[in-house]
């Protein structure tokens, strides 16, 4: 799956769920990122295989008075995509530290 | 398990459960699940306010929406690429079934294509002139005749003209009919006096030379002409050099100043223009005979215009009584008055191709759903390796364009020639020459409707090949497999319908069938069998006075008569069939005048001695014209049936003294002849007045000749017997009578054979689809029939199993076509003249054929299944 193509949302999602984050509500508070980027990126990834999911024990939930949830974690792929996004996103921050320079240097 | 949340969140779960319909089913519980959950925990853990739940709503449309985008399989692209390979080898697999298809298709695509490009000619397409949608063609309306189209007379011409503000120009026109010399022998060609303003009308000027000057407009300095391009091409052979040279017409030189352009004609085929003055005192008011044409100023509508123009009509009324007394005004489209009455004829064709069309798809789909039927192994397994519904209409209908794609190249060929036929019939009735012209939009249309047919071929059996219970067809392992009851319903409610439209088809032709032949069968009160007509007009340079014009007709009478195979000739000044009236208001002596100046209007003509037996009209009473009835002796005329009954319903009218004035002259009618039906069998006699040429020197006459039975009578020698008597003199337009009258049909004819033409089509394909139900019917119950007669059946009880579905929908489908026919007839109603729309005969005669032909339809196949042998129906099983 080396092929994904990881943008930066999605990076933060990898990175909310490396936390140990595992819910798609509980992503979107860590990140700020709206639901509607929240859940398609977790579908997509966990085609892709960079992600797993798992639904909570139905009776668990109903002994709660609650409704099952779905929670999501990452997988070996997903980890190793996590890094070499990180080391990308690296880059970026590079980019807009010397943006910021010249920025100074020019006013 | 709800604890109690927010109203926000209760909203929420219905929106949610909304959306989840974007969701493909396979996953639809579950992303609805998710959704309320994760909703439902945000509004429990209290960090969401009410707000967001239209955030959620917002991100879960968006979420849906990427599932079902990303779940849709191969692109469009692929599929449609998939689909076209598989149809063209299924295709190609069945090259007979492939080729009926296309041919039927091709024909109702192309007759529609064909129509449909004639109609937009006629209907709809502009008359080649600038602004044509401005001009108008004006005549004076005389209610109380019932005479909506008249004529006018030059001095009203000039009022309506100088006194109107709605009009950019208006101009008048009178016919001509002149003798050229030319080359070979002399010609009488028909062309137009038009006044100024004429060729500014219609925004045409000369290929060639010039126009009219002033001067010449006023008819002062040297006679000109303007020829046509058409006349300049056949009879100067196109040489530019004919500007500025002279041609006799009517013997007197006139000096040829221009060509006009090929696509200018007007009047109808007009071959020169001679400039006329619009002088109003060169013509009395009384004296009727201008074609009004005139544009509308830019905005101005025409019912103001008419309006207008009406009231200057009535001011005109009452400052001329004498003359003007009921005469008002009419202003109509020039278009329509150019095309004349081709609308209701054209939506009747338009509607039978239609019809024809429909039934072609019908048959199509029938073919299409025996086909599929063959096909539902490979159907069901396709669909049980996971091809969806709607995958596997597609793939059907992508067949089905395909083949209507290809009907639709092949219909191309199909219009080109429908539409060659149809010109060729219409000539008279769209009569600006325009060339053929299969343009885009044409075109458009022919795919439009292959994509229409297509559809509608392609989706009913889709639609049933795919409500096929696929799992039984697999599991019973049978190597025949048949249509599902959904199937089998489509297809009987698809003849129906083609019985049914073919009925309504033929019994309309059949309405128009009876017509013509009531028309035919009309008396027309003079003999049209072995009688020649020929037209001459005597130039005045020559003929200037009433003796010249005797001496010449008196000779040309006795010398054709002299023609071998002659056996006997007359003159007449209007002819039966010619297309020309000319009314006149008589007084009778001794009764009061007439209250209103038309109450006695009567149609005149002029005949030789001679005529009525030539013709073969009957002499009723008193005596016919004798050469004693000369120019010095005392005015004589006879009259018809219809004026002698309106005049003198009970005493005798002969000896009676008629005038066409309140002072004389007098004309003693001396005898009565039967009626003739002088404007074709549709329209009844109208009150005649006969003169005799002897005493009338009209310079416009047809030549009638009777000749032996038998016998041939070239048109040359009748011309060689004329310039005998004059060289100079040309004998035009020379025909049989029998001709004129079969022109005069000629509208009534041409629809009643293409509609005839197409319900026979029609009655084909539903002969045809009949015939492929039951015959399919038929192939399916092979083994059941095998067995009956294996058990000792009889012959007659298989022939009924087998006809009786297939009686059921003939039956059906004639009835709905009863009911249908019934409020369509009326739409024939413009083309009927004798036969009310709702005659009984055409719907019977249609009913009766097409149950005839329907029952042989399905006899056919049914009595193939009492030969089955019992023994290979129950080995093939």
């Amino acid at each position: 799956m080396g092929a994904t193509r990881i943008t930066y949302q999605g990076a933060c999602v990898l990175q909310a769920l490396s936390r140990g984050l595992s819910y798609g509500f509980d992503i979107m508070e860590l990140t700020g990122l709206p639901s509607g980027s929240v859940y398609p990126i977790l579908r997509r990834f966990e085609e892709h295989g960079l992600v797993e999911s798992e639904w909570e024990d139905a009776h668990e939930a109903h002994a709660d008075r609650r409704p099952r949830r779905r929670h999501y974690r990452l997988t070996p792929t997903g980890r190793a995509e996590l890094a070499a996004a990180g080391e990308r996103l690296a880059l970026h921050r590079n980019l807009f530290l010397d943006g910021g320079r010249t920025e100074e240097a020019t006013s | 398990m709800t604890r109690g949340h927010s109203w926000a969140h209760r909203a929420l779960a219905v929106v949610l459960a909304w959306i989840s319909r974007i969701v493909p089913a396979g996953r639809r519980s579950r992303w609805l699940e998710e959704w309320r959950s994760e909703t439902w925990h945000a509004f429990d853990s209290g960090k969401a306010a009410a707000w967001t739940a239209v955030a959620f709503g917002w991100g879960a449309l968006r979420d849906a929406r990427d599932v079902r985008r990303r779940t849709r399989g191969p692109g469009f692209a692929e599929t449609t690429r998939q689909d076209l390979r598989l149809a063209i080898r299924s295709l190609s697999a069945r090259p007979d079934y492939t080729a009926l298809v296309v041919a039927i298709l091709a024909l109702g695509i192309g007759a529609n294509t064909a129509v449909y490009s004639l109609a937009r000619e006629a209907l709809f397409a502009a008359l080649p002139y600038p602004d044509s949608e401005r001009l108008v063609r004006v005549w004076e309306r005389r209610p109380e005749q019932g005479r909506e189209r008249n004529v006018a007379s030059l001095p009203d011409f000039v009022d309506w003209r100088d006194r109107s503000t709605s009009f950019q120009t208006m101009t008048t026109y009178r016919g001509s009919s002149r003798n050229f010399a030319t080359d070979g022998p002399p010609r009488r060609l028909l062309g137009a006096e038009v006044t100024r303003g004429f060729f500014r009308l219609f925004g045409v000027e000369p290929a060639l030379g010039r126009g009219f000057t002033p001067e010449e407009w006023s008819e002062q300095g040297e006679p000109v002409l303007i020829l046509s391009h058409r006349l300049w091409r056949e009879a100067y052979a196109a040489d530019p050099g004919i500007i500025g040279r002279g041609v006799s017409v009517d013997l007197i030189r006139h000096t040829v100043v221009g060509v006009m352009p090929p696509e200018f004609d007007y009047p109808y085929e007009a071959e020169y223009w001679f400039p006329r003055t619009d002088d109003p005192s060169t013509a009395g008011r009384g004296s009727h005979g201008f074609n009004v044409l005139a544009k509308l100023k830019p905005g101005v509508g025409i019912q103001a215009a008419g309006d207008e123009l009406d009231a200057i009509a009535r001011r005109l009324e009452t400052e001329y009584p004498g003359t003007n007394r009921g005469h008002y005004t009419a202003v109509y489209p020039l278009r329509g008055e150019i095309l004349g009455d081709t609308g209701p004829v054209l939506v009747l064709l338009l509607g039978a191709v239609g019809v024809i069309l429909l039934i072609a798809c019908v048959n199509v789909a029938n073919m299409t759903l025996v086909r599929s039927a063959a096909r539902t192994r490979s159907l069901a397994i396709r669909a049980s390796m996971g091809a969806s519904r709607s995958r596997l209409v597609r793939q059907q209908l992508t067949e089905s364009l395909l083949l209507a794609s290809v009907a639709a190249a092949a219909s191309v060929f199909v219009a080109g020639w429908g539409h060659a036929l149809l010109r060729g019939m219409s000539a008279s009735h769209v009569p600006w020459a325009a060339p053929l012209r299969l343009d885009f939009r044409v075109l458009l249309v022919a795919m439009g409707l292959a994509f229409v047919t297509g559809t509608l071929v392609g989706l009913a059996p889709a639609i049933a090949a795919s409500r096929l219970d696929v799992g039984s067809h697999l599991r019973d392992g049978s190597r025949t497999t048949g249509l599902g009851p959904t199937a089998r319903r489509w297809q009987g409610g698809l003849v129906v319908t083609q019985i049914a439209l073919a009925l309504a088809l033929l019994a309309s032709a059949g309405l128009l069938a009876r017509n013509l032949a009531a028309l035919l069968d009309t008396e027309l009160g003079f003999d049209t069998r072995n009688r020649i007509v020929g037209d001459l007009s005597l130039p005045p340079s020559r003929y200037s006075d009433a003796g010249a014009v005797w001496q010449f007709y008196a000779s040309l009478q006795d010398r054709v008569a002299a023609v071998p195979g002659v056996t006997d000739a007359a003159l007449a000044w209007i002819l039966p069939m010619s297309g020309r009236q000319v009314g006149r208001n008589i007084w009778l002596e001794g009764r009061p005048p007439p209250a209103n100046g038309d109450e006695w209007n009567t149609r005149l003509r002029a005949v030789s001695r001679g005529y009525f037996d030539v013709v073969a009209m009957r002499l009723l009473e008193g005596r016919s014209f004798e050469a004693a009835d000369g120019p010095e002796a005392p005015a004589v005329a006879l009259i018809n049936e219809t004026l002698r009954h309106r005049y003198w319903p009970d005493g005798s009218p002969l000896g009676a003294r008629v005038a066409f004035g309140p002072d004389g002259p007098w004309i003693t009618v001396i005898g009565v002849v039967n009626d003739v039906r002088h404007e074709g069998p549709q329209r009844p006699p109208d009150p005649e007045l006969y003169l005799t040429l002897s005493q009338e020197a009209i310079d416009e006459v047809s030549l009638v000749v009777h000749t032996d039975d038998g016998a041939v009578v070239t048109p040359a020698a009748l011309r060689a017997a004329v310039s005998e008597v004059d060289p100079d003199q040309p004998l035009a337009d020379i025909r049989t009578f029998d001709e004129a009258v079969a022109a005069w049909l000629g509208e009534r004819r041409d629809v009643a054979s293409l509609l005839g033409t197409f319900a026979l089509v029609a009655l084909a394909l539903a002969a045809l689809g009949v015939y492929g139900v039951v015959s399919y019917a038929v192939a399916q119950r092979t083994s059941e029939f095998g067995l009956r007669m294996a058990l000792g059946g009889r012959g007659q009880d298989v022939l009924r199993g087998a006809m009786s579905g297939g009686l059921r929908m003939v039956a059906l489908g004639l009835a709905l076509g009863g009911l249908a026919f019934l409020p369509a007839s009326r739409w024939l109603r413009p083309m009927l003249d004798d036969v009310p729309a709702t005659d009984p005969l055409a719907l019977v005669g249609a009913f009766t054929i097409l149950t005839l032909v329907a029952i042989l339809a399905v006899l056919v196949p049914a009595i193939r299944a009492t030969r089955v042998d019992p023994a290979d129906s129950l080995r093939a099983t």
